[in-house]
């Protein structure tokens, strides 16, 4: 089982943990067209690489960023919502 | 008058607690008072509290996030305190009436909790008074290494709900150590 | 039953003598035997049938692998011989067998064999009729390819499940494993050593000239205290991060390691020649297991098929148990045994040059035939070379590549945490193996920051004479098998080339190489070579198949551990039961059903429903979901989740919750009560509440709002006085809050005291009736509940249970989310547009809502009742599906009989151009009857709410 490191409770195993899915740009609802906001709800984009998730530890309720590569599956490392601005 | 789930007509009275390999107190009924939200650690600071980091605990102050605080000790004289108040003072987490607190111990403390809990709890992997959230017993709970009346182990909390659940889960998990 | 004396037999105390039962024949072993080799010493050496052509079958590998060895038990199936210990009064059955072991009925099969090419399956059994397959040939070979048997009657057995931690996890306690984990332990690493056999050292206990190593081993292995030697365990598999499965018995340990050392070894190799599966022929690893650890002589007179320095050695283990040795043979041109082929020749053994090319005997091995001469001899020992142990490795990352120089495979593995060493690396000798472990120790404490040095990499001056690469062609009349688990000959895989297959993973799914249950361990290599050569392509390219958990079969007893369901109680668990509740399990809660004996069910919940309708029910609504929603932005961020407006709400009040998700479903109901400006209470089902909790934090980790959101469902009880007179049960409570009708209105909210009780009092209901909630903290909820059944003692108050409830709430039209919503349900659908504002710039779900509002209405949840009597079936039940023209255009939702009403009453959803009241709609019931109704509004009860707003 893989081990996913929480900021603020350490190293736990993946399953206390519950994925909410890559951090999307949320359009602006009242000004996108049909279109691109059914394109926004329904189309992910399932991109190779590295991406950015938010991550729940669930016995403490506590959600935080992971950057994980998703080809890999390495997680590159794992940080609050405060600290998302500044990435290195 | 206060009733809990192992107080006579409570909703687990029928459950006994294991007291063998293993030992199972039920310390429901303990004073505790928890705070949540935005002005928590800055009220209890000002009561002279000490505020411990996350995921520690000092002098009776269990700190379980940023703003997630709960004491285990004088808690009714703070619960008091706190209710008299004037805001800004963070919110009631209701730990008294949403937790159930049991101990643990015995000759088979760390045979029964290497099944029951995910975390190593060894005596080199997790000191006194740390505290881990994580799961015990199927439930979600927060674990902290405790002596209690000289006796060493853990005490845990978890949904209060769930408090027959945990104790016959537990003296399942034993039962291997109790035979033979 | 003659042994060998000591100090061959190290496994068996030969002061406990041990009888059991096989194939009903009574048999004695010694404590410390197998079945395998307990039967052997008895001279019985064949254990089974064939999977396809039922040919006789005995051990091969003593290694507890291969099909062959496979026996029943009374209740376990598939044990293996060559593994399982004896006890006494044992009933051990041989399997694959019609008839006796001795006289197989199916034994002419063996003669069919050339009507049976591989694919033979899928091309035979297709007809004659379409449905053929399951009907008939899948039964017919199931029984006659049919294992063991399941005894459905076993008696139940505890397994159970722990979590293991070390610094480092040593797999295989053979002299590479060993040595690793001493090396490791004695520089103050906490080691687990993990060895599946009952006893450490690996092919030390059974190899010649070992016994001092093992010795030596053994006493320093003792002197470790971190170290943690684990006999009879299994690691079944490897797991990301250094998870693995350590299975010893019924015990599962889920073992987390920072660091691995894989010394899980090599597995000798079988050779290819005609009827090379008959008993008598064996490895030469098996010869000297059963001699060393069981004091069994594996013949009388034998051959030998030596390609390597063990094949010398083995022959000269046969002759000190006093076996008579035909000949040594060895396939390598210009092949020599060096020293030890010398030290044969001096005790007169003759040694040959050439190749085994078939082998002779009907249910044992009787002669071989080499350099075309028949040489007679009742055990031939095959010493032709090994694979490294890949599998662990393999799905640790590792790749498996082909070593042309040396004719074997080579293990190259990805970077640490994970280490392999010894024989699994190629290597071969005492002193290399044992060196490439302290090499893979000291690179694992350089990583642990404990003391370590630095050690060079090993020369192995025997590696490269371990492995031999003959020439496999496929014999004229076949029977030379490949895998003897699945019958697999050297031409089937040709074959099966020539078929157009090229790639491994194709070609062991169409001839099933490498499925049984030694999946591959000893023809992976063979069949490598096979392919490569048919294909024209190097061993290297053709490779192995995949390599996955698990490593060998695992019951689902070990899988499963102690079944532990949920279950969580209200606070008046035991006083439901006091009143005689027939309690039941709802998701993880327990809940009363209804009160009273099972056998009155029907008629005690009649008269639950009526007491509410007439009088005044109570109903512990504990379960409901309790959230506190708190700080300056509370209102800001209920209005952000729910599809109504509350930051206008005044305190005191109370207002619907409805919850839609992004797409415009709707996904949860409830209700808040506005306590302060700060601070809301809100309700959510049951059901829903974890998942509510977790997605309010969700959002508010992004939108950042002042707000603190706490689960408070455990902590807060609740109960319901409903019905006309309800309000009489609140207003003789010992109270300060004022219950009465100009005091409390409808939808208003209160704090006060019950009893000395601190409670929430709300007026809402799902009855319809008038209904006062009260809520409060759930140390206090029995006090509280027996304060209102004495305040109800005077209109005979009566608590009611969960199935009363959900008619009582169909009468009234009330949805239940998940029941008669699914994944697609907007709030137009259940026509809710009045929950829905218009005015708010934002809420989850809005931009949907609004689209789907302009495709238009697809369909829509409307009322309908039938007039049939109770028990009629012509009334369409729960998921009946709504007709129109024929075509199914929705389904019932919730369908129960009314006793208030007496008819039965459902919700649908309808289509969209047949909601309007009165449109009549077609329904098809259960037993196929069409039936047609006009379409109702949701309240079938009061639909003016003259009762609920008094």
């Amino acid at each position: 089982m893989k081990i996913l490191t929480c900021p603020m409770n350490g190293p736990r195993n993946i399953n206390e943990f519950q994925c909410f899915g890559p951090v999307k740009n949320d359009p602006d609802p009242a000004t996108t067209s049909d279109a691109d906001w059914a394109r926004h709800l329904f189309r992910a984009d399932n991109s190779r690489g590295v991406i950015t998730e938010w991550w729940r530890h669930v016995p403490s309720n506590y959600f935080f960023l992971a950057e994980r590569n998703a080809t890999t599956n390495e997680v590159i490392r794992t940080f609050t919502p405060q600290d998302a601005e500044a990435r290195p | 008058m206060k009733t809990f789930p192992l107080s006579p007509g409570g909703a687990a009275d029928n459950v006994t607690l294991i007291d063998d390999v293993i030992t199972l107190t039920d310390l429901t009924p303990l004073p505790r008072f928890g705070l949540k939200g935005r002005g928590s650690a800055a009220w209890l600071q000002a009561q002279g509290r000490p505020l411990p980091q996350i995921n520690q605990i000092a002098s009776g102050v269990l700190r379980l996030g940023r703003e997630d605080l709960v004491v285990v000790e004088a808690a009714d004289d703070l619960r008091a305190a706190w209710h008299a108040a004037p805001a800004p003072k963070g919110y009631n987490a209701w730990r008294e009436e949403t937790w159930a607190w049991m101990h643990l111990s015995g000759q088979h403390l760390g045979d029964v909790l290497a099944k029951i809990c995910p975390v190593d709890l060894s005596p080199a992997a997790f000191k006194d008074n740390q505290i881990a959230q994580t799961r015990v017993g199927y439930l979600e709970a927060i674990i902290w290494r405790h002596t209690f009346e000289g006796r060493e182990g853990f005490s845990v909390f978890f949904d209060i709900a769930a408090t027959a659940f945990f104790a016959n889960a537990v003296t399942t998990a034993a039962r291997e150590f109790s035979e033979g | 039953m003659t042994r060998l004396p000591a100090p061959w037999g190290s496994r068996i105390n030969r002061d406990k003598p041990v009888s059991f039962r096989f194939e009903g024949t009574k048999f004695t072993g010694f404590e410390g035997d197998v079945i395998a080799s307990s039967l052997a010493a008895n001279d019985q050496w064949m254990l089974s049938r064939s999977f396809k052509y039922h040919r006789p079958r005995g051990l091969m590998s003593m290694a507890g692998s291969e099909a062959d060895t496979l026996v029943q038990l009374p209740s376990d199936p598939n044990v293996q011989a060559d593994r399982h210990q004896i006890s006494e009064g044992l009933q051990v059955t041989a399997q694959n067998v019609n008839g006796s072991l001795a006289n197989d009925r199916d034994a002419f099969m063996d003669k069919l064999g050339r009507f049976m090419p591989v694919g033979f399956y899928y091309r035979t059994f297709m007809g004659p009729t379409r449905n053929a397959w399951l009907k008939f040939w899948e039964p017919l070979i199931r029984k006659k390819a049919g294992l063991g048997v399941l005894n459905t009657d076993a008696t139940h057995q505890d397994y159970e499940k722990a979590n293991l931690f070390c610094d480092l996890l040593v797999v295989g306690g053979g002299a590479a494993g060993l040595t690793a984990a001493i090396e490791a332990a004695e520089a103050g690493a906490d080691v687990i050593l993990a060895e599946m056999e009952p006893d450490i050292g690996g092919a030390l206990t059974y190899r010649r000239d070992s016994s001092d190593l093992l010795d030596d081993l053994r006493t320093r292995a003792t002197a470790c205290p971190t170290l943690r030697i684990m006999t009879d365990t299994l690691v079944n598999g490897w797991y990301e991060d250094n998870w693995l499965p350590l299975i010893r018995g019924n015990k599962l340990f889920k073992t987390r390691a920072v660091e691995v050392i894989l010394a899980t070894g090599a597995i000798e190799q079988p050779a290819t020649f005609r009827n090379n599966d008959l008993p008598g022929i064996m490895l030469g690893s098996a010869a000297q297991r059963l001699m060393r650890h069981y004091g069994v002589k594996p013949g009388n007179r034998a051959v030998v098929l030596a390609a390597n320095p063990d094949g010398y050695r083995v022959a000269l283990d046969l002759l000190d148990a006093g076996v008579e040795l035909a000949a040594v043979v060895d396939p390598r041109a210009g092949g020599s045994g060096g020293d030890l082929a010398d030290a044969l020749r001096r005790k007169g053994v003759k040694i040959l040059t050439g190749d085994i090319t078939g082998a002779q005997g009907k249910k044992h091995l009787q002669s071989v035939t080499v350099n075309g001469q028949n040489i007679p001899c009742d055990l031939l020992v095959m010493s032709v070379g090994s694979v490294p142990m890949w599998q662990l490795p393999c799905q640790a990352g590792a790749k498996l590549s082909y070593d042309q120089d040396h004719a074997r495979f080579n293990l190259t593995l990805p970077d640490a945490p994970l280490n392999i060493a010894g024989s699994v690396n190629g290597l071969s000798s005492h002193d290399a193996v044992t060196t490439d472990a302290i090499r893979a120790a000291h690179q694992v404490l350089a990583r642990l920051d404990l003391p370590h040095r630095d050690i060079a990499g090993v020369e192995d001056t025997e590696a490269a004479f371990a492995n031999f690469e003959p020439t496999i062609t496929a014999h004229p009349k076949g029977k030379d098998f490949i895998d003897r688990d699945e019958d697999i000959q050297v031409k089937d895989l040709q074959n099966a080339t020539k078929e157009g297959y090229r790639e491994l993973e194709l070609i062991k799914r169409f001839t099933t190489v490498g499925m049984g249950p030694s999946q591959g361990r000893h023809s992976a290599l063979a069949t490598a070579r096979i392919v490569a050569k048919a294909t024209d392509r190097s061993i290297a390219e053709t490779g192995v198949t995949t390599a996955r958990p698990p490593f060998a079969p695992e019951t689902l007893g070990v899988l499963s551990g102690h079944h532990h369901p949920a279950e969580r109680r209200t606070a008046l668990h035991q006083e439901h039961l006091r009143l005689g509740a027939d309690m039941r399990p709802v998701g993880a809660w327990w809940r009363p059903y209804f009160y009273g004996n099972k056998i009155n069910a029907r008629r005690l919940i009649d008269e639950e429903v009526q007491a509410v309708r007439e009088n005044a029910g109570v109903l512990d609504v504990s379960t409901l979901g309790g959230l506190e929603v708190r700080g300056p932005d509370a209102g800001e961020f209920l209005n952000r989740i729910y599809t109504m407006a509350y930051k206008k709400q005044p305190v005191g009040r109370c207002r619907y919750c409805l919850m839609t998700n992004e797409m415009g479903t709707v996904i949860d109901d409830g209700v808040a009560l506005r306590l302060a400006d700060d601070l809301y209470y809100v309700t959510a089902t049951t059901g829903a509440v974890a998942r509510v909790y977790a997605d309010m934090l969700f959002w508010n980790a992004q939108w950042q709002l002042d707000v603190d959101v706490l689960n408070v469902t455990s902590a807060f009880s609740g109960f319901n006085i409903t019905g006309p007179n309800a309000r009489q049960v609140v207003e003789a409570l010992n109270s300060n809050i004022d219950f009465s009708r100009e005091g409390f209105a409808y939808l208003e909210g209160r704090e006060g005291q019950v009893a000395g009780v601190p409670v929430r009092a709300m007026r809402i209901g799902f009855t319809g009736e008038l209904s006062y909630e009260l809520h409060c903290p759930s140390s206090h909820a029995l006090t509280l509940w027996q304060a209102i059944m004495e305040a109800g003692k005077s209109v005979n108050l009566r608590p009611y249970g969960l199935e009363a409830s959900r008619i009582l709430r169909l009468e009234k039209g009330h949805i239940l989310i998940g029941q008669d919503t699914d994944a697609l349900t907007s709030p137009d659908e259940l026509g809710f547009g009045w929950a829905v504002s218009k005015t708010k710039p934002f809420f989850i779900g809005k931009r949907a809502i609004e689209m789907r509002r302009n495709k238009g209405l697809p369909r829509k949840l409307v009322g309908l009742s039938f007039d049939a009597p109770r028990d009629s079936q012509d009334v369409p039940q729960e998921s009946c599906l709504v007709l129109r023209d024929n075509v199914p255009v929705g389904h019932v939702t919730s369908s129960l009989w009314s006793p208030t009403l007496n008819k039965h009453i459902a919700l649908a959803y309808v289509h969209g151009d047949d909601s309007d009241i009165g449109t009549q709609v077609t329904l098809k019931c259960r037993n196929g009857k069409l039936l047609n109704a006009p379409v109702e509004g949701h309240a079938f009860f009061d639909p003016d709410n003259k009762r609920q707003e008094v």
